[in-house]
């Protein structure tokens, strides 16, 4: 205690309740009105953030018990404020927490303990706390109060505390080794003690000294909303501490600084549960744009990585369940708002993230000519969808291109230390989106003048203090390159044992001599190199290529002018040597003849398919993959017979694709606003690669009409084609039942009710029974979908139905031959069996019944 | 076959995206407990699993077994300044073969219920968020209180219904969305009861007879939008089995009057608990699921 009184002024609020009524003699609540009201003065807006944004909210459900008060205590910036809790009932006979809240702001230039001050205030007042009372009884009570210097506290400094420490302090905080520390406090004193709320404040005036945690603490509480914005939680009961320890997934230990620091002390104006809500829903693709701008909103405020709080932010049940697409757009989006987030359920540090873009088995690595699974894209797109706000405000810029250059220095870094994830960085940074493209030669520029600014010694830094480890390993490099080549008056950088074991053994004399003059200096550069001249960064590229191999190859001298040399760029006389680092050998096409001739020659002389297999797996490679951008050629069938054969995973990418296409019966089809989000996202659909694969053997299904199609047009000619009226008979009929008549190219009235019908069922305005564009557009995709749907079902059958290559390729004709047949239906055409069948495929395994 | 097929499940298409409304204790949160806590379902149930898809879910979740099998009494759900910070329930609902194995997910905000209290007090400025959230849900799901059937009561319902209809009407047309395509679910809650059990499959006349100002409103509101509309009739606590019995026991407590808590855990069946939402998703009216669900 300071030996002159000073004084600080105190403030209150409380939970608003509505007036309260009496009931058998007793106050009791009649429902909730405000959080914030009953106030002394204008609660700062750091406070009233923090109790719009729960963070002192305990459970209803749980409120301290009869009698008992309940204390939540916590600093912001100079505020200090201290929370008292208390059980009510409500004229329903239901729980409810009374808060009082009590604040001060610390004078400037003190050094006051402002928790300390409001508690021991609180002790010397009696206490107080909520109580049930008529709104104008509460206000008199304080403006009394105000008069009656009743909010003058004694200020307190954080020694004052000291007096509190005794065995059970010294014995709580043994126990502590990461924060928040949760406890109980219970009224068993018989066998062990528990610490009062005057001690639990004391240890945390200990961590705020030794660990630098933010005052924060609780005492006999019931389940707080965030735990993992406290220090010390002391619940009442052994219930509530498993409560408290349940829900809190964020802890950091003692000696490791708290991972989010300033989290406690800002108050975001976007909820967690929204951001949640929002990230979520991006990677489940539904209302992509309502939620990005949700988060594009918050990312203008607030920077992603240091003040979203992302312990709440992962949702460990919806990790338990996602699809792959999900989760591909959910780490893929979670990347760029948080390259560090490591956590026991998810991990989107980049190298994890690129890790997470390979195909998942060896199996599919050996048949996939893609470096990347299918689900890649998905994720890339979403960060396109970023990128572009990106581009068009700049607040978006400043949050986003530091993380991006952090990603980007990751992937270089580890590619520099190991090739195997070469062919996905290279993915990445080629294949992937001219975003990233872009973002790695400007990385590749900033690096290149900090470089030069480095050579030209135009900054103080040492290697190790920058912030950019790929750099700082550069300069290391550089410097080492320097050092040596003044001390031993050598032209070329000296041989540098390369990080990655598979260049040292290629190069096993690389190092071998100092007096070498040929060498291969850091090999280990050498794909970077290779990356920034397939990004057409060429001077980039060059200089990599002189660290890497000591030399630049030809061709690159032509494409740069103007290189401003770090190292002297020597340049080979020959173009350089082809080299598919990281790369499995593809199947050549070629190769393709001679297997399938194997395969047939080994059919011939009795081989089992299986044996087939085991000899040929290594050099079998597909020829088609669902994220494959071409589609295979017919002449390829063979391959992608085998392929399809022996993976299996493929019929799976079939149903996949089958659950994806949205059915004419789907409900969102019959709202205007859904149905437009249908149409308007459908690109991501169609664009699949095995969507347009698959749609390439439908009949074409043209997506506009000249005019509208009424039932006087009989036989025309100039709108819709015969077996297009077939199409959409057939569609009417099979899909959606309700077109009766018979299925011919004849426009009549019953094919005009039956799209009267549509147009009622779809709510399309004018319900006239008249085709137009309006419902033509509608019904044109429906039948695109259907079709695609059909033909994939049956392509499943065909493979799983074929015993042999000679049977899959006359079916696999016979469907595609269905595209061009006019004079009946595709759906029929997909129901007949070719004749050379030998057993007729099972009616529930001839899988083109109708979606709906 | 090399690729054997899965048993097929019809997955419907979408998510429901609701928003609760009723007033103070008309029992939502103990309905929303009631559905989510149904993890564990009788064998002839028609619900084959009830599974929570995040955090929020799963701590509810908790929280309902300790509401329905303790008998703790729910508390009223907090009037938050702002809706967007509660939370939002996603769970996804399995039927069994009987309705083709069908599955499907909701998500659902329970909101105050002094949020009623505005409407029919017309203070629609004190909870316009509230009502833009209404606004751009897919539907709406309102809970009426069917025990006390007094005039007042029915005054009162009819109030804050009409203040409902016309603020969100203004609202949704701001959003292009259109009237006749939002659905509303009318769920009188606590329907083992006396004074309602009778009525559950008579929910016209229970309304006509006993809420008569409420169901002109409704009628008008349905007439007017063209929307579909239904009725129905739940119970969180249920009937116990076999006899159909009401599943609460009347408890008092020492420091209050008296409280209602489920009687018999063991036997407990709730009553049409996803007929409104399976018809809020579906459009489907299931009269099998507007009875014990086992």
């Amino acid at each position: 205690m300071i030996g002159q009184r000073q004084t600080v002024n105190i403030e209150e609020f409380s939970r608003k309740l509505l007036e309260p009524e009496k009931v058998k003699g007793k106050w009791v609540s009649t429902g909730f009105s405000k959080e914030i009201g009953l106030k002394t003065k204008q609660v700062p807006e750091i406070i009233e953030n923090a109790v719009y944004n729960n963070l002192f909210r305990l459970n209803d459900n749980y409120p301290p018990a009869e009698g008992e008060i309940g204390l939540i205590a916590r600093e912001f910036e100079q505020y200090a404020i201290l929370v008292v809790t208390n059980r009510l009932i409500d004229n329903r006979n239901r729980p409810l927490i009374g808060y009082r809240y009590f604040w001060l702001e610390n004078p400037q230039n003190t050094d006051i303990d402002g928790v300390g001050t409001l508690l021991q205030w609180w002790i010397n007042q009696n206490k107080p706390c909520f109580e049930l009372k008529p709104h104008q009884q509460i206000e008199e009570t304080q403006n009394y109060n105000k008069n009656q210097d009743y909010y003058q506290a004694e200020i307190y400094q954080s020694d004052s505390f000291n007096v509190y420490y005794d065995n059970t302090v010294e014995n709580i905080s043994k126990e502590i080794e990461k924060t928040p520390h949760i406890f109980r406090i219970t009224e068993d004193a018989e066998k062990n003690k528990f610490p009062t709320y005057l001690q639990v404040h004391f240890l945390a005036l200990h961590l705020q000294k030794e660990h630098k945690r933010t005052i924060a603490w609780t005492w006999n509480i019931g389940c707080l909303e965030h735990p993992n914005q406290y220090t010390l939680i002391g619940c009442e009961n052994q219930k509530y501490f498993k409560w408290n320890q349940k829900y809190n997934n964020v802890t950091t230990p003692l000696g490791q600084e708290i991972s989010l620091p300033e989290n406690q002390k800002s108050v975001r104006k976007t909820y967690t549960n929204t951001l949640k809500t929002a990230i979520h829903r991006i990677a489940e693709n539904r209302e992509t744009n309502k939620y990005l701008g949700i988060l594009i909103d918050e990312l203008k405020d607030s920077d992603s990585v240091r003040h979203w709080e992302w312990g709440k932010l992962i949702d460990e049940t919806w990790l338990e369940n996602p699809n792959k697409s999900e989760i591909s757009r959910y780490k893929s989006l979670v990347l760029l708002l948080n390259p560090n987030l490591k956590t026991d359920q998810i991990d989107t540090t980049p190298v994890s993230w690129i890790e997470s873009l390979k195909p998942s088995s060896d199996l599919q690595k050996k048949n996939q000519m893609s470096p990347v699974n299918q689900y890649a894209e998905n994720g890339i797109k979403v960060q396109d969808q970023l990128f572009k706000y990106s581009d068009q405000d700049s607040k978006i810029k400043e949050q986003l291109v530091p993380r991006i250059n952090q990603i980007i220095s990751e992937l270089l870094l580890n590619l520099s230390k190991s090739q195997d994830n070469y062919q996905v960085i290279e993915w990445l940074f080629v294949n992937s989106s001219e975003f990233w493209k872009d973002y790695l030669v400007n990385y590749g520029n900033d690096l290149f003048k900090n470089l030069k600014n480095y050579q030209q010694k135009d900054t103080d830094k040492e290697p190790e203090e920058i912030q950019d480890k790929f750099l700082s390993e550069i300069m290391e490099d550089l410097s080492q390159y320097s050092e040596d080549r003044e001390e031993k008056g050598q032209t070329n950088p000296p041989a540098k044992q390369s990080k990655n074991p598979l260049n040292n053994k290629s190069q096993p004399d690389s190092q071998s001599s100092s007096d070498q003059k040929e060498t291969i200096k850091y090999p280990n550069y050498q794909p970077i190199a290779e990356i920034f001249e397939k990004t057409k960064a060429y001077s980039l590229s060059a200089f990599f290529y002189q660290l890497s191999i000591g030399e630049v190859p030809s061709c690159l001298k032509k494409k740069c002018t103007n290189i401003d040399e770090i190292i002297r760029l020597k340049y080979s006389k020959k173009d350089k040597k082809e080299t598919k680092i990281g790369q499995n050998t593809l199947p050549n096409l070629k190769n393709i003849g001679l297997i399938a001739s194997g395969i047939i020659i080994g059919l011939l002389i009795g081989i089992p398919m299986q044996g087939l297999f085991k000899i040929y797996d290594k050099i079998l490679y597909s020829l088609i993959s669902p994220n494959q951008s071409e589609i295979i050629p017919s002449t390829h069938e063979l391959s992608l017979y085998f392929y399809l054969l022996k993976s299996g995973y493929l019929t799976k990418d079939l149903d996949d694709l089958i659950k994806k296409i949205p059915r004419s019966s789907d409900e969102n089809y019959k709202n205007e606003t859904s149905r437009n989000e249908i149409i308007n996202n459908r690109e991501e659909l169609t664009s699949l690669p095995l969507y347009k694969f698959i749609e390439e053997f439908t009949p074409p299904v043209n997506p506009e009409i000249s005019r509208s199609y009424t039932t006087d047009d009989i036989k025309p000619e100039t709108l819709l084609t015969s077996s297009e009226i077939k199409q959409v008979k057939d569609f009417l009929k099979g899909s959606l039942g309700i077109y009766k008549g018979e299925i011919n190219d004849t426009w009549d009235q019953k094919t005009s009710d039956a799209i009267k019908k549509f147009q009622d069922v779809y709510k399309i305005t004018p319900d006239d029974g008249n085709l137009g564009q309006d419902t033509w557009s509608i019904i044109s995709i429906m039948i695109q979908d259907r079709q695609v749907i059909q033909a994939a079902q049956k392509l499943k059958s065909i493979i799983e139905q074929s015993k042999n290559y000679e049977e899959f390729k006359t079916k696999f004709n016979k469907l595609k031959g269905c595209k061009d047949i006019k004079e009946q239906v595709y759906s029929d055409c997909l129901k007949e069996e070719p004749k050379k069948q030998e057993k007729e495929p099972q009616e529930d395994e001839t899988t083109t019944t109708d979606d709906a | 076959m090399l690729s054997p097929f899965q048993q097929k499940q019809e997955e419907l298409s979408g998510s429901t995206e609701f928003r609760m409304i009723g007033p103070r204790s008309s029992g939502k949160t103990a309905y929303l407990a009631a559905l989510a806590y149904r993890s564990q379902v009788r064998i002839d149930s028609p619900i084959e699993s009830i599974t929570a898809k995040n955090d929020d879910t799963k701590k509810f979740i908790e929280l309902a077994e300790n509401i329905l099998k303790t008998g703790l009494e729910v508390a009223g759900t907090y009037r938050s300044n702002n809706p967007e910070s509660l939370p939002e329930y996603e769970i996804k609902i399995k039927m069994n073969a009987k309705f083709n194995n069908q599955e499907f997910d909701i998500t659902c905000k329970d909101f105050s219920g002094e949020i009623f209290t505005e409407l029919q007090n017309r203070n629609l400025k004190e909870i316009e968020p509230y009502l833009e959230e209404y606004a751009e849900a897919s539907g709406l799901f309102i809970m009426l209180e069917g025990t006390l059937p007094t005039q007042e009561q029915d005054i009162n319902y009819a109030q804050g219904l009409a203040s409902l209809q016309s603020a969100l009407s203004s609202r949704l047309l701001k959003k292009n969305k259109s009237l006749s395509n939002y659905p509303i679910a009318i769920v009188w809650s606590k329907a083992e009861q006396p004074g309602m059990w009778n009525y559950r499959y008579r929910i016209s006349k229970f309304m006509n007879k006993k809420y008569y100002q409420t169901e002109q409103i409704l009628s008008r509101w349905k007439k007017e939008w063209k929307c579909p509309m239904n009725y129905f009739f739940c119970s969180a606590f249920g009937v116990k089995y076999p006899d159909a019995t009401p599943n609460v026991k009347v408890e008092k407590r020492p420091d209050r009057v008296t409280v209602g808590v489920i009687d018999r855990t063991d036997l407990w069946i709730p009553f049409g608990l996803i007929a409104p939402i399976y018809w809020l998703h579906t459009g489907k009216d299931e009269p099998q699921l507007r009875d014990l669900e086992g």
